[in-house]
This record gives structure tokens, sequence and C-alpha cells, in this order.
């Protein structure tokens, strides 16, 4: 007979292959109001770290998927399904791809797209330093209105100087609290 | 303090002196103490067992087990000194003294809660639970304000098997508690732990119910949204085994919604939806799974598994071969057959059996036969080498094995298949039905109409003449295609070394009974092993056709001690009667001797009548039963359309279950002589069990 596990379950990120490809689109279909082309999953499979699953155990319960857009990197789906969420997923998602950003020395920043009626996703980047730097009418095709913040947070890397090091260290801890919050609520 | 020493003495005094000392651990000092109790009065026991808990306290542990000893039998009745003892030996992991000795302590003083608590330790450390369980419970009868009183005897209860209990004092303690002063971890550890004893107790529903109510107490987050997707499954699983399937069909729809991505889920809806006869969603759910993690070859097998089952045969054989492909550059359904893959080619026959296409179906049937004959014939290689080796031992367990190889239940099923069709096919030889039908309709008509049918019948046939169609023909279109398939089939099989049967061939034998007998030589001797009750009736037609009257008694033998349905066993013991008496100056006398000894003992000594009037009862009773009475009388005489038209008239009010009505259209279906009437039969099964998907894969008599 199944007894609920004691012990924490482990979360972790795992690649995105042809093999589980249907999952991430699974995903994506239950997440968010848009739906992707077949070319957008074809090019998610070859994009190596850029795209990711995030695993609870052994479910997928989220996934990232960005690419390299001139001297930024842009996330186009970030998202983890509702169940789970406030479980640090997101958090670990989100430093998957300020790690990619810090490794590449052109990356200067990261940025996305958000509804702007999807104010938990708002306020959930700017717990990790993400900042309003546009807002762009009918973004959205499909809704209504479609109007969608571009989110964006700038990259500092390590060898421009200790103190941006601490910086980043300082809105990690931030960002920590934050979500400390959030779980307490 | 000590009871048998008066309050207010000296002495008494002197007691508490030392029992402060020891817990102090100034043991000298107690020592000291213990030694003026006793100048005043001598072997004062309670005295002495302090004694010899300080003793031991100063690692002199056979001095102190000495004292002790002393100590006990200067006074029988202190639960002080049984508790001492008890301790001494415990410390000593002489658990079986401890335990004796904290149960004598604790029945002197039964309010003793030290010694309950080293009772109840010790007891639940030695398993004994149910002791466990009493100790706790008076533990809390003592302390009821306490918490840990109320979760050690809620333990205890669990540990005896008695969850409902263990349920009902968590639940009352919690209710009890006050939430304010209590840590939010240990209130969501209590919830979780009420949730598991629930899952634990079989009650899925009621524990998904408390962890809703619960679910702001309950902290831990993570083991929540874990435990109701576990949860449901479990609660799933329950309703599919008792039968509510339209409630476990529910259940794992949630917990699909809940965690879209989990491929066991899709697969457990696809078993449900098996279980409610929906092959073709079922298969559809699991081929879905499939999708989802597409490196998985158990998946993958199942996916190809259930599309073939609904009848979806390409797609079937299609998955079934992505794995095969992936090792070698040739044809994949080749592969599967050249790794032997006996499950795949045992679901494509049945695949065929449920269309009709009996040549397909025989040609896959074969294909498991050779594998298993393959099995034996490869022995041979270990013979002289396991001898000249000496290998014995594996030797042996391999000639054991391979005894017995043929017992293995996929082939018994193979085999019952390959007799099932064998059978029909040898009185009724395939597309039969086409001439049947027409004398049947000729039968009707009046001698004017007759004429006009036929002349019209004979320009038909010069026109199709015309166009190059021949009697082999007749069978049309579908039959060209198929005869240019297996032709491709056979030029791949020559190049691959494949070994492939021609479909046509097989199902064009005119040696149905020894083909049939082939599959079954290596069961003559019908072994009670699993699958053996579904091969016994058909292979009891084989026989009797061939006859073959003592080898149908070892059958019917087999028959009464397997879980053969007592209306098959009837209607087989009627053929080999049938047989006995229309053959009666052929038997053998010898034969006929033991055919009289055995055959009353199989059937309680009950005649033929005795036996037709039973099976007449139950042919009331249940469709299975009615239908099974109703073939037997094709061999009596009675016309297969007569036959057809009965079932369908009992189709919608005998009892049966889905899987029995499906028996009983397969069976019916199978029927070479006749395709009349089947349609109305479907029609009849199909608005009884409207959801299932069963009866719509026979093509009737498209393929023949």
């Amino acid at each position: 007979m199944a007894e609920p596990k004691a012990k924490k379950a482990r979360m972790d990120l795992g690649e995105l292959t042809p093999h589980n490809v249907k999952q991430f689109k699974l995903i994506n279909k239950i997440i968010f109001p848009v739906s992707y082309s077949d070319k957008f999953y074809k090019d998610a499979v070859a994009a190596g770290e850029y795209a990711r699953l995030a695993y609870l155990d052994d479910l997928v319960v989220g996934a990232v998927c960005c690419r390299v857009d001139g001297t930024k990197i842009y996330i186009m789906t970030l998202g983890c399904l509702a169940p789970y969420r406030r479980l640090g997923l997101g958090r670990m998602m989100v430093e998957h791809v300020m790690n990619l950003a810090r490794k590449d020395k052109k990356v200067t920043a990261v940025f996305l797209h958000v509804d702007v009626n999807n104010e938990d996703a708002v306020e959930f980047y700017k717990t990790f330093g993400f900042e309003v730097t546009e807002t762009v009418k009918g973004y959205y095709k499909k809704l209504s209105p479609g109007d969608a913040h571009v989110l964006e947070k700038k990259v500092t890397h390590e060898s421009e100087g200790d103190s941006s090091s601490n910086g980043d260290d300082d809105e990690t801890k931030a960002a920590a609290k934050a979500d400390k919050d959030k779980d307490a609520k | 303090m000590s009871r048998t020493l008066p309050e207010g003495s000296k002495e008494a005094s002197l007691f508490r002196k030392m029992l402060r000392s020891y817990e102090s651990k100034q043991y000298k000092a107690g020592l000291k103490c213990a030694k003026s109790i006793l100048e005043r009065k001598p072997k004062h026991g309670e005295t002495l067992a302090m004694q010899a808990l300080i003793t031991n306290a100063m690692d002199k542990h056979d001095e102190a087990m000495e004292l002790c000893h002393e100590a006990v039998k200067a006074d029988l009745g202190s639960g002080m000194c049984w508790h001492v003892r008890g301790i001494l030996y415990r410390q000593k992991c002489d658990y079986d003294q401890a335990l004796r000795s904290f149960l004598r302590a604790a029945q002197i003083e039964a309010e003793n809660q030290t010694i309950l608590r080293d009772l109840s330790h010790l007891q639940v450390q030695v398993r004994d639970y149910e002791g466990f369980r009493d100790t706790r419970r008076k533990f809390l009868e003592l302390r009821g304000g306490v918490r840990a009183s109320w979760l050690g005897y809620g333990v205890a209860q669990h540990m005896t098997g008695e969850i409902s209990g263990a349920i009902e004092t968590m639940t009352q303690y919690l209710g009890l508690q006050d939430d304010a002063n209590t840590n939010a971890y240990e209130t969501s550890e209590m919830h979780m732990y009420v949730v598991m004893l629930m899952m634990a107790n079989n009650e899925h529903d009621r524990a998904l119910t408390y962890l809703n109510d619960y679910e702001e107490k309950i902290v831990d987050r993570r083991s929540i949204e874990e435990t109701r997707a576990q949860l449901l499954l479990n609660l799933n699983r329950h309703q599919d085994r008792l039968g509510q399937r339209d409630d476990a069909l529910a259940t794992i729809r949630r917990a699909i919604d809940h965690t879209p991505t989990v491929v066991e889920l899709y697969m457990v809806e696809g078993r449900i939806l098996k279980h409610l006869g929906r092959l073709d969603e079922a298969a559809t759910q699991v081929d879905f799974a499939r999708q989802l993690d597409t490196a998985d070859r158990f998946i993958n097998s199942k996916a190809a598994k259930y599309l073939l089952r609904a009848g979806r045969i390409e797609e079937g054989q299609t998955i079934a071969g992505l794995f095969a492909r992936e090792t070698r550059n040739t044809d994949p359904l080749n592969q599967l057959r050249d790794m032997q893959c006996s499950w795949y080619e045992l679901e494509c026959a049945k695949a065929y059996l449920a269309k009709g296409d009996l040549g397909n179906a025989l040609a896959h049937l074969h294909a498991v036969k050779s594998f298993y004959k393959q099995l034996v014939d490869d022995q041979f290689d270990f013979h002289s080498y396991c001898l000249r080796k000496v290998n014995l031992r594996a030797y042996t367990r391999l000639l054991k094995y391979e005894d017995e190889a043929y017992f293995h239940k996929r082939y018994v099923q193979t085999a019952a298949y390959a007799c099932s069709v064998y059978a029909e096919l040898h009185n009724n030889p395939f597309g039969s039905a086409k001439e049947r039908e027409e004398q049947e309709r000729l039968a009707k008509m009046s001698e004017s109409e007759r004429k006009k049918y036929l002349s019209k019948q004979r320009k038909a046939a010069k026109k199709g003449a015309g166009k190059g169609a021949n009697h082999h023909n007749a069978r049309g279109k579908k039959g060209a295609q198929q005869d240019n398939k297996n032709k491709d089939k056979e030029q791949k099989g020559k190049k691959s070394k494949t070994p492939q049967w021609n479909p046509n061939e097989l199902v064009q034998t005119s040696k149905a009974l020894d083909d049939a007998l082939v599959f079954l030589q290596p069961l003559l001797n019908f072994p009670a092993v699993e699958g053996m009750e579904s091969l016994l009736e058909p292979a009891v037609d084989v026989l009797v056709r061939r006859k073959r009257p003592l080898l149908v008694i070892k059958a019917l033998r087999t028959m009464t001690t397997t879980d053969v349905p007592r209306h098959v066993l009837i209607a087989s013991t009627l053929k080999l009667m049938r047989f006995i008496s229309t053959n009666a100056d052929a038997i053998n006398p010898t034969v006929r001797e033991i055919i009289d000894e055995e055959l009353p003992q199989l059937v309680e000594n009950k005649s033929e009548q005795d036996l037709r009037k039973e099976l007449e009862d139950l042919a009331s009773k249940s469709l299975a039963a009615f239908a099974c009475a109703q073939l037997l009388k094709r061999s009596e005489g009675v016309s297969t359309s007569d036959v057809i038209a009965a079932i369908t008239d009992k189709a919608a009010s005998l009892p049966a279950t889905l899987d029995e009505a499906a028996a009983v259209w397969l069976s019916v279906a199978n029927v070479q002589d006749m395709h009349a009437g089947k349609s109305e039969l479907r029609a009849a099964l199909q608005k009884r069990f409207p959801d299932a998907h069963v009866f719509t894969q026979h093509q009737l008599g498209a393929t023949a």
C-alpha cells in the first residue's frame, strides 16, 4: 500500500528530447493561452540548455524555454502546473536562465513579455529584480485587450568587479525572502 | 516514597535523600543512605532495589544484579523492586526477563506512569503490539491531557491493525487540541498521519475529503499535492477493482487534470476504458501516454497491444515495430518475428479473429507455435555440450524447463484459438456461407421464383466471366489485394529468411483437423495449467471430430478440475455421448470399456437425458449457457441460421456480463457456414452494451 512519502520531493531540471517533447507541449497547452507552432517545438528540442523541463521527483510539472536575441536572452515560455506553484520550481527555472546569461559574456539582459492582466506573473518576476521597461499594445493577438509588459533584468558579469556579484547575492536573498513570504500566505 | 517505611520515620527521610542523590548522580551519598537504612532495617527490599540501581549506575552490573535479586526476594509485592529488575534486564538486552518484570511491576502499581511508560516502550521494541496497545490505553486513561498519550494510543492501534480505532483516536484528539498553542508543523503532521491511516484503511474517498477539509492546516504543500495525486490513483484502482468503473473513470480524470504529465495516469484510464469495453478510446489514451514518453519500451508495447485489441491493426503493428526498427534495417515486423515476439503475434492473431480474418489469424498463430518449437528444438545443442562440460545442474534444470515449455499460458491460448478455428473450418470450409445461404434462399422460393432467380444469376455470371472474374476471385477485390500483399511479404520473407505463412493457403486447408492436432500435440495430457480452461472446449471439438474418444475423456477430466463453466462441461460431454452412440460399432471394445468406466464419473452418473435437462436449465439463466446450448445443436442437425436467430432472440434478455457477451459474439461471428442474421445479433448486443466497442470490429462476410 502506498503511503505518503516522508522525504521531501526533489526538484530538478531535465533535458528536453524528441522523446518527451509531448510533455512540454502538454504543459504549455495547459498554462498558456497561446499555442505554439510545430517549429517552436522543433527548435526547442534543439535548444540544449535553453530549454529545460522542471521535475518534482519524477514528475514533469513545469518547463522553461528561451533563446538568444541579439545581446539579450528572451524567455519564450516559463511556467509550472497550478498545483505545484510556490514550491520553488519557478525560481529554479528563472535562476537557470540567469545563470545562462551570466555565463555568456555578450549577454547584457534577460527579458520577456507578460500579459498586463497577469499580475501574479508580473509580481513573480519583480521579486527577481525584473522591471517593466515598456508596455506593448495588442501584443497577444488572440487575447483581448492583449497588451503586454516587457520585463527586463540587466545581467552583470563576475569579471566586472566584486561589487556587482555582491549585488547579485543581495538580490537573490531578497527574492528568496519574497518567495518565503508568498509561501507563508 | 517507600510503601514499607512509615511516613515521618528517620528511615523514610533517608530513603527520600537516597532518591534525590540518585537523581543528582551523587551515587556515593546515595549508597551511604542505603547503608544507614539497611543497618536499621536489614533486608529492606525497596532500599536494596535502590542500592542495586545506584550500583548499576556506577557500572558494577553484576553486583547490581545480585542486589536486585535480593531485593525482589525480600519484597515480592513491591512494584519498585520489580521495576528495577526490569531496568537491569533491559540493560542486559534480556528483553524477555525485562518484560516479565515490568508486567509484574505494572500489575502491582497499575497507575505508575513511569512503569507504564517503560513497559510500553519495551512492548513496542519486542513488537508485542497488543500489549503495547493495552498499556498505551491505560496511559491515556491516566493522562488524557497529554498529547503523547493520545498519539501513543493511536499509533498502537495502527500497529495492531485497528486502523479505524486509530483514526478515531487521532481525530478525537485533533478535535480537542487548541490550534493556537500548537506548533503548526506538528498539527500538519498529525493531519497527514490521519490521511495516511485512511489510505491504509482503503478509505481513499474519505482521505481525499479529509485532505481537502484540512488543507489549510497542512503546511507541507508538496506532500499534500503528492499525496493527493497518489490518493487519486489509489481510489481509482480501488473503484476499478470493485467494478465502480464510472466512478473510477471520473477519479482518474480528476487526477489527470491535477497533473496531466503523469504517463501512468493515462495507462490507468486506458485500463478502465478497456474494462468498460470502450477499446477504441482505451487505445487512444494509452497511445497518448506513449507519445508523452516515446523512449519507454513498456508503454510502447502496451500501446501496440491496446491498438490491436481495438482492431486498429495497422496502427498497432506500426507502433510495435517502432522499437524493433532501431535495431536493424529491414522490415520491423519481420524483426519482431525474428525476435520471436510471441505476445505480439498472439495479439495480432486475436485482432484478426475479432475481425473475422481467419487466414491472417492462423498465420500469426503458426508464428507463435514456431517460436515454442524452436525453443524446444534448441535443446539439442545442450545434450552433448552440457555432458561434456559437466554443467549437470543447469542441464537438468533445462530439461525440466523444456518439458513444460508448451505449458506456458501464451502457447495454451495459441492452441485454443487454433483449435477453435480449425474445428470450425473442418465442417464448414472458409467461404462456405455463400453457397449455404444460396441454398436456403432457393429453398424458400416458389418454383417460378426460383427459375427467374437462377436465370438472372446465370446472366450475371456470364457478365462477370467477361470481366475475367473466376470462382477463386469471387471473394472480391479485397481478397485479391490480400493475395498481392502476401506475395510481397513472401518475397520480403525470402530475403530476410523470416518465416512466413500464407493466410489464404492456411485458411483453405483440406486437413484442418491434422493442422489443429499439431498445435494440440504437446498438450494432449491436458495439464491443469493457466489458460487450460479456454483450450479444453475447442480441443474436445477437434478430438471428437478426429474420433479420439480417450483423449476427449482426458480433456473432460481436466475440465472437472479447472475453472470451466458447467454448461461447457455438459455440452462437451454430450458431444462425446453423441459420438459414441453414432459410432458404436466402430469403437474398439477395450476403448469402449474404458469409456464406460470413466465417463459416468465425470458427470456424477447422470444420463444423457439428465444432462440435456440440466443444460436447458442453465440456458434459461445465462446468455453464455444459452449460446453454448444453441451452438451444440448445429452438430445435431439444426441449421446455423436458426441457431443465430435463437441467440439473437435472447441477446437482450438473458443475464450476461460484457465479457460473456463478447465471447458469445465471437463464437457466433466466426461461424463459417452462415453470415445471415449475424448483423442482427450484433445490433442486439450493441444496443445492450452501447459503449462497448468489441462488437463493431467484425467484418462479417466481408473478408470471406
